[in-house]
């Protein structure tokens, strides 16, 4: 029952209708959201509503400890957070390394990723041993809060002081957020399953799958295409999950910002899966010794950070490839940053430079996906040597594809206050049209899909993460 | 914020509005569209049975390995060693999958038994059409690599002039094209003369062909061409220095070809047109002495209707003459298999059609009728599941393949029958694109060793009921 299909949709339909009859009480809206995680986890095994449920039990108690003793406490405090950090580290190792070691990785799959549900949980022990954060003593919110079904697919990556706070008020839903959350299902839906699936479909897989049967400058179109299929798959899945919860009665934070529009890797990072690259800033670059404090931490630590930002993908030489790749281009960027300041002073805006710097950091950025979506590293190699073999028929490339293509800049380039003023153009009409309109547009999405598409979706890229 | 703690009425308006449309498309478009409620609440409470429910992780169900997979490899080497001691060993090794019973491969066996025993200069070829797999060389490229490597390397056999179809490629080589106007049997669905490739290439001086050679193993560069009384003229450029040249002028519509040496250890040829304006159906790569040619011919979408109807029947009799095929392998079904009514009424009698211009044009040469792979369609709650018409397909061929006595490989049980697109999709790496169409390599890889294997027993069968006098 994977985000997308209309076992999903009936069920967080369901979901939403039983949170919405008991709006005014809080307590009973946690029941029914914590009923349905369970339910939604049971759907992948067994074994993921009580191992899940069993580790966020752990982070509660330990979270009951970190509230009960002072922060001179500091030995005890630092026990019970590594006692965490092991859990779910443990558990998040686990889910990678386990099928490795039974046998051959691709024999075995974990039906649902930990990823997303570790360093969320994590955020909540940390929270509370760093004193930045506020903790709960009701179990049922922390347990509800942990184990969301809205984001535990993959993500956005929630602060679980942050849910725990929303839950504790009655649900409240006025007329610009159920506007807001009905446009980002409507445009999650067209995001993930008219580009993104389509172009997967019938480019990136292709020229990913037999490189060599392809035209340098096919293979880079598919390189570029693979970059718009992971951003509108991922924003798409994003803006379903922030539209579903939303109506929920939960805000859960935005997770891009048109990110191919970065003039730098630090720049991307501020713009790409912004709750895991704020995650990987807050969590781990911070608890490094001395990270604000050393002089070459900011140029060495995010090789590191990014290190094991790779391997939190997957185990595998790509990952581990495209992790130093960027870890590596965030401290190059820092050092010419500093050197340049130093010696030529920092530079004044200038419109040429700006669009030269989208380019560069766009094609860097590119290079890396290579690593990203190749299955290995010899069929990376092969991408790359394809694109540099100066061979530039574009027989394979359809007018279809290019119109796709066209239509994923396009829609990548559109500014974030046009969402807004759509959201309020439908608030500010009369409510009875208001209500038409936008149960009428996200019908209208679903039949252009079945219409355009006909089949049904593809697998979200990081369910698999 | 007054409205916080209201009913979401606004909202619920919303949704009500959303589902009483998805209701309704459902209804006017007979189920076909919109929201089927059933199917859509009936997966939500379906909770993983058994065992290994209660387990983190589950196999990825590798697609079963029927025997056909677990046979050893096609040895290497000139002598079938390990197949015949295996076979010795095993004498019950089966061809469950290869429907051979009353010698419909003969012919093909016996010219593979000459090559073998070294009892005849012929090259044995193959030539094997197909549909978009086939385009890429999936399936025939490793089926061609395994068979070379066991009976000799004939060259890489057939080629097209330039790409006219996505996707369109031949394993170690790389080719591209420019200013050839292209018409193929797939595109134009009329009758007309396409040689034997399915396409014609019409090119004026300056039409370029690039063809590189990473195996640089072709040492013969056979033109086939469309005769026409003012036919220009195509030059042969073997690593930058011209080979040959070919005159197409001749009787208006007559099939042609012509020979052209190139130096061993070619690693790129041009096809230039110098003159007048040419019309060519592909070229031959090949080399001297004996061994095995496989060409792949594979027709973007191609249905068994292209080879039935499309093509103008004496000039595919004539191309499929000139090549002197030993065995010519029928492998449509996936394009027809969106259409059941089409496969329920209509598709046998194009089959039969198909196989009767084969056997008219060589009535000597084997007939392998190959059958679709799977193919794989998302049902409700997004499962995939296998397109009805794929297995109504496989027993039509089976069944007509036996009255017209020709050979029948079930790609589809081969590969693990129903369903299997499904779990070739959750493998990983997946063995299948996302369209459960076209397989990985690995997959194709998967395909091409259960056809060799199938066919090698079947040789080694045969070669031990019929010794060489």
């Amino acid at each position: 029952m994977l985000p997308l299909s209309p076992a999903y949709f009936a069920f967080a339909g369901i979901t939403i209708l039983l949170c919405w009859i008991v709006y005014r009480w809080p307590s009973a809206r946690l029941v029914v959201l914590l009923a349905a995680n369970f339910v939604f986890l049971a759907r992948f095994a067994w074994f993921y509503p009580i191992i899940l449920l069993a580790a966020a039990s752990s982070d509660f108690l330990i979270g009951l400890g970190l509230q009960a003793m002072s922060r001179n406490r500091r030995r005890p405090r630092l026990a019970l957070v590594t006692l965490s950090l092991l859990i779910n580290v443990g558990l998040l190792a686990a889910s990678k390394l386990l099928p490795l070691a039974i046998g051959e990785l691709g024999r075995w799959v974990f039906p649902l990723s930990l990823s997303f549900y570790c360093f969320q949980s994590l955020t909540y022990t940390i929270d509370l041993y760093r004193g930045t954060k506020e903790g709960t003593r009701s179990y049922i919110s922390h347990l509800t809060a942990a184990t969301l079904f809205t984001v535990v697919v993959a993500g956005p990556i929630n602060r679980i002081s942050d849910l725990l706070q929303q839950l504790r008020r009655p649900l409240g839903l006025d007329r610009t957020q159920a506007a807001r959350a009905f446009l980002l299902i409507s445009s999650g839906l067209m995001k993930k399953m008219l580009i993104a699936d389509y172009l997967g479909d019938n480019v990136v897989n292709r020229i990913f799958d037999t490189p060599t049967l392809y035209s340098g400058a096919e293979v880079l179109i598919g390189v570029y295409a693979y970059a718009l299929q992971i951003y509108f798959d991922f924003s798409g899945y994003t803006d379903i999950a922030m539209g579903v919860s939303l109506l929920l009665g939960l805000n859960v934070p935005e997770n891009f910002n048109r990110p191919y529009q970065s003039v730098s890797i630090p720049d991307f990072w501020k713009r790409w899966h912004i709750t895991f690259s704020n995650w990987l800033r807050d969590y781990l670059y911070s608890s490094l010794p001395n990270a604000y404090r050393w002089k070459g931490a900011p140029y060495f630590y995010p090789i590191i950070v990014f290190l094991i930002g790779g391997l939190w993908h997957g185990i595998g030489w790509t990952f581990v490839v495209w992790g130093l790749l960027h870890g590596i281009g965030l401290s190059i960027t820092r050092l010419f940053q500093l050197t340049r300041n130093k010696f030529l002073g920092k530079p004044k805006p200038n419109r040429a430079w700006h669009y030269v710097s989208i380019f560069c950091t766009f094609q860097f950025v590119c290079l890396t996906w290579v690593y990203f979506r190749a299955p290995d590293l010899k069929t990376a190699q092969a991408v790359l040597q394809r694109i540099g073999s100066g061979t530039w028929t574009l027989d394979n490339i359809s007018h279809p594809m290019v119109y796709v293509l066209l239509v994923g800049i396009l829609a990548h380039a559109i500014p974030a206050k046009w969402f807004d003023k759509t959201v309020n153009f439908f608030a500010t009409m009369p409510a009875v049209l208001q209500m038409a309109l936008q149960g009428a547009a996200l019908a209208g999405a679903v039949l252009l899909i079945e219409f355009l598409s006909g089949r049904g979706a593809a697998g979200f890229v990081y369910g698999n993460f | 914020m007054p409205d916080q703690t209201k009913f979401p009425l606004n909202a619920l308006g919303g949704l009500a509005v959303f589902a009483a449309i998805m209701v309704g498309v459902h209804f006017a478009t007979g189920g076909q569209k919109g929201m089927d409620t059933g199917a859509a609440l009936q997966p939500i409470l379906q909770f993983p049975q058994g065992r290994s429910a209660w387990l983190p992780i589950v196999p990825a169900d590798p697609p079963p390995a029927p025997e056909a997979l677990n046979l050893p490899h096609p040895p290497v080497g000139h002598f079938s060693g390990s197949l015949a001691a295996m076979l010795a060993a095993n004498p019950q090794a089966s061809t469950d999958y290869l429907d051979d019973a009353h010698g419909a491969l003969d012919h093909f066996y016996a010219a593979l038994q000459a090559e073998d025993q070294g009892h005849s200069n012929a090259q044995v070829r193959i030539v094997h059409y197909g549909d978009s797999p086939t385009t890429a060389d999936l399936i025939t490229g490793d089926a061609r690599q395994i068979l070379q490597s066991r009976f000799g390397n004939g060259g890489p056999g057939f080629l097209l002039i330039a790409r006219p179809w996505a996707w369109y490629g031949h394993n170690g080589v790389d080719l591209s094209g420019d200013g050839w106007t292209i018409d193929t049997a797939v595109g134009s669905m009329r009758v007309a003369r396409y040689g034997l490739g399915g396409a014609i290439f019409t090119g004026s001086t300056g039409a370029v062909s690039r063809i590189k050679l990473q195996n640089a193993d072709t040492t013969v560069v056979e033109l086939q061409y469309l005769a026409q009384p003012n036919g220009g003229t195509v030059e042969v450029v073997a690593d930058g220095s011209s080979a040959g040249q070919v005159q197409t002028a001749g009787a208006d519509g007559e099939s042609s070809a012509a020979s052209v040496n190139i130096p061993p250890g070619t690693k790129e040829l041009q096809l230039r047109v110098t003159s007048g304006t040419v019309k060519l159906f592909g070229i031959a790569l090949g080399r001297e002495g004996r061994g095995l040619t496989y060409d792949s011919i594979g027709l973007n979408g191609a249905s068994t209707t292209v080879m039935s109807r499309a093509f103008d029947e004496a000039n595919f009799a004539g191309a499929l003459q000139h090549r002197r095929a030993d065995l010519v392998i029928i492998n449509y079904g996936t394009n027809e298999s969106t259409f059941l009514n089409y496969v329920n009424t209509q598709y046998e009698g194009e089959l039969r059609r198909a196989i009767a211009r084969v056997r008219a044009a060589l009535p000597q040469a084997s007939i392998l009728v190959m059958s679709p792979m799977d193919r794989g369609i998302r049902g409700g709650g997004n499962a995939i599941g296998t397109y009805p018409a794929i297995p109504v397909i496989v027993q039509i061929q089976k069944r007509v393949a036996q009255d017209t006595g020709c050979g029948f490989f079930n790609t589809y049980e081969a590969m693990g029958g129903e369903g299997t697109m499904a779990r070739w999709y959750d493998a990983h790496p997946s063995m299948v694109a996302a369209d459960l169409i076209h397989p990985s390599p690995k997959g194709a890889r998967i395909v091409a060793q259960a056809l060799t294997s199938q066919l090698l027993i079947g040789y080694e069968r045969y070669a031990q009921t019929h010794p060489l006098r």
